[in-house]
């Protein structure tokens, strides 16, 4: 038990990524989850599954759909009821549901997705990379993504209060790294007492279509006219347009709750972004998910023997929060970005960012920036690799010189070779 | 490293290190068979460490066909600062649950092994086997202390299931090797555990609680290695011969001892019966004739069972595959 600094006394586990939804989803009182089983997401619907057999929750139900498409599928028809869903699927899994993700945003239903990130094959890998998420960035959904197991539990509540607020109604993802980063390794969880959460989050009260969707005229709902001509006073170019601006309103709503929600229960994992030493840094490392614990530990480090170097994690890539991320690091030289993804989307929408906010603004410096596409599938990248990415930005900025803007790091040099199955074993 | 740093002559990797001692964060490699021992070993040590107020991150990676997890990173901090991910940079001792575990395996898939060996040739050695630490042979060169319990024979007196699991038995080793954690918080720990039954949870505390006081232990030892880390890792990266048979394979798998062999002249069935009942639908029957795909059984034993003649019989795996 431990007491925070609110007075709030709960439990403290050790828990995996995985085990951290799970118990999210039961702080939640969320009613319906939804999952396709896969390595590595099958450990949060089966440790839910084991808080219903050993009766410690009875009002979850728990659905595996015969695929992601329609486990996504029968999420919509939950949501659409104004009841609290969580759907769990990963990988190639994401873009088996890609089409009902566009429908979930367009309808503006409050559904949420918790993702362990795994690779996209071939080659076959049991290894994470954030691909499967960001290739949904533009979907209209919101995505997080989180460091650590604390991180997940946190982010869960937070988001269900974000998405769920009539201003808002938008989907969200919730992912984080799968196997080793943070899905399948214990580390120390703080989890709140179940009412201290209910007075945080209550139970789901969205605006819900005044639709009677357990009695449906099925004669109107096939209607082809109704397909083709959409509802009366309805048309797609405005719902993009109110889905967009919702995205935008989400920026203080997604603040607001997070100083809520830190002022409830401690936490720190709230916000948009989170920076550590970046006020007077040289050098900044942006990253999300797992490596930013790592880039915290060399940063510290560095900072005891007098670098100035520091860091930035993302903690919600849509909506991009360009001002906040612009603000921190407008006084720094250089800015380095770690992505873990194969179009570099941290470096691409940080490049816009910068344009947006400094140099159209006129500002009188601009750090400059180079990218780092790292750990694609689960390759190392350990604290010695940080380091020299560190190494090489103060070799930047010392000489003034970029040699190559966006690069992989680290590779071995093996050359692609046709004849070979990328499929492998 | 191109030393661009804005202070001369300061070492990164020296930062790190002075880091590592700051936050008194100790780190070790684990080794087991991937069968899942090792694994939930590690998830009691973790819990048992939670429960102590200490800050812990467990990085696993799976080995090579998802069986489990046969690299484990074990990090145990003061402060919340705990680097994540398998790769070790400052290790304090290997945990082995096997002996064989600490020698170069050719795996298929890139473990990175040599590495982890060869970072940690200082520290704790702690190895599960028979063998009294003066008979350790060790791959590289090693300093520190030699630590052995000889884990199988815990394990077998008191629960003796096939192979023998034992990840919590070797914990035990690990409390009274490292003397970072008392077993009386570990007995805790094991108790907790829910994925164990009651029973299993209790047969096991006593495992680990011999294993502490078995321990035998050599301290301030210098052996040289068998191997230079060259040798290591090239070893290592040996593609095996047989493309899906290694040994490892055999030491990992708990299925798969035993595949079906068919004897066609005892055959009177048109079609195969037994190929009705296979899982998988590794067992068919193609071109008028009986066909299995050993690439996919699993060696479940079903199709023997089923079939009314007796015709396939279940062989040790290593005899079947040498007609493949």
């Amino acid at each position: 038990m431990k007491a925070v600094e609110t007075g709030v006394t709960g439990t403290v586990m050790s828990l995996t990524g995985n085990e951290a939804a799970a118990w999210a989803l039961r702080r939640a009182r969320v009613n319906v989850g939804v999952s396709f089983p896969m390595g590595p997401n099958a450990e949060v619907m089966e440790t839910a599954q084991r808080f219903i057999d050993r009766g410690e929750i009875d009002n979850l139900q728990i659905i595996f759909g015969e695929n992601e498409k329609a486990a996504q599928s029968i999420q919509i028809g939950v949501c659409r009821t104004g009841v609290r869903s969580m759907i769990c699927i990963n990988s190639e899994g994401i873009l088996w549901a890609a089409p009902e993700m566009n429908y979930a945003a367009n309808s503006r239903l409050p559904l949420l997705m918790v993702t362990p990130s795994r690779s996209l094959e071939p080659p076959s890998t049991v290894g994470c990379d954030h691909d499967d998420v960001v290739t949904q960035r533009d979907k209209g959904w919101l995505i997080f993504y989180c460091e650590d197991s604390q991180d997940v539990f946190d982010t869960v509540l937070q988001v269900y209060k974000v998405i769920e607020d009539s201003s808002i109604m938008l989907p969200a993802i919730v992912g984080y790294d799968g196997y080793e980063g943070t899905s399948h390794a214990p580390m120390r969880v703080f989890v709140p007492p179940q009412e201290a959460v209910d007075s945080f989050l209550p139970p789901p009260n969205f605006i819900k279509p005044e639709k009677d969707y357990f009695n449906v005229d099925w004669q109107e709902r096939i209607s082809h006219l109704r397909r083709q001509h959409g509802l009366p006073n309805q048309n797609l170019m405005e719902v993009a347009h109110h889905q967009k601006r919702a995205e935008v309103n989400a920026v203080s709503l997604i603040e607001n709750v997070g100083k809520e929600y830190s002022e409830a229960f401690g936490s720190k994992h709230t916000g948009l972004i989170a920076t550590h030493h970046c006020e007077d840094a040289e050098v900044i490392l942006v990253s999300m998910g797992v490596i930013y614990p790592d880039t915290k530990f060399v940063v510290n480090a560095l900072r005891a023997q007098g670098v100035k170097v520091g860091c930035l994690k993302l903690r919600a890539l849509r909506p991009f929060p360009g001002r906040a991320v612009s603000e921190a690091v407008r006084n720094a030289k250089l800015v380095i970005t770690l992505d873990r993804n194969r179009v570099a989307a941290i470096y691409d929408e940080m490049k816009s960012a910068l344009y947006t906010h400094l140099v159209n603004r006129r500002a009188a410096f601009v750090p400059m920036i180079i990218g780092k596409v790292v750990s694609m599938g689960g390759a190392t990248f350990a604290l010695r690799h940080i380091g020299h990415v560190v190494d090489e930005g103060f070799e930047v900025v010392r000489s003034g010189k970029i040699e190559k803007d966006l690069s992989w790091y680290p590779i071995k040099g093996i050359e692609f070779d046709p004849s070979r199955d990328t499929i492998g074993e | 490293m191109a030393q661009g740093l804005s202070i001369e002559g300061l070492s990164i990797e020296e930062a790190i290190r002075t880091h590592f001692e700051r936050n008194r964060i100790h780190e070790f490699p684990i080794f087991g068979y991937a069968r899942q021992g090792a694994r939930t070993g590690v998830e009691v040590l973790a819990r048992a460490f939670t429960m102590e107020g200490k800050h812990v991150y467990v990085g696993a990676k799976l080995a090579a066909r998802s069986r489990g997890n046969n690299e484990i990173a074990l990090r145990i901090s003061d402060t919340e600062e705990v680097p994540r991910g398998v790769a070790v940079t400052y290790p304090n001792g290997i945990l082995a649950i096997h002996e064989d575990l600490l020698w170069p395996i050719p795996v298929f898939r890139d473990m990175d092994r040599a590495e982890i060996v060869g970072r940690s040739t200082r520290g704790v050695l702690m190895i599960c086997t028979a063998k009294a630490p003066d008979d350790i042979e060790v791959p590289l060169d090693f300093e520190g202390t030699i630590a052995t319990v000889d884990a199988d024979a815990i394990f077998n007196e008191r629960i003796g299931t096939e192979p023998a699991a034992t990840g919590i038995t070797a914990i035990g080793l690990f409390a009274a090797a490292t003397n970072l954690i008392h077993p009386e918080v570990l007995k805790e720990a094991i108790l907790q555990h829910e994925r164990l039954g009651k029973r299993a949870r209790e047969l096991n505390v006593a495992c680990m609680m011999e294993a502490y006081d078995k321990t035998r232990m050599l301290r301030d030892v210098k052996r040289k290695g068998k191997l230079t880390l060259e040798e290591f890792a090239a070893k290592e990266s040996q593609r095996p011969k047989n493309d899906w048979f290694t040994r490892e394979d055999l030491l990992a798998q708990t299925w798969r001892r035993k595949l079906p062999t068919c004897d066609t002249k005892k055959c009177v069935c048109i079609e195969c019966l037994a190929a009705y009942s296979c899982g998988i639908g590794a067992l068919s029957w193609k071109d008028e004739q009986f066909y299995m795909d050993y690439d996919f059984c699993k060696g479940c034993g079903t199709c023997a069972e089923e079939c009314p003649e007796g015709a396939i019989t279940m062989e040790p795996a290593d005899k079947v595959l040498v007609h493949v």
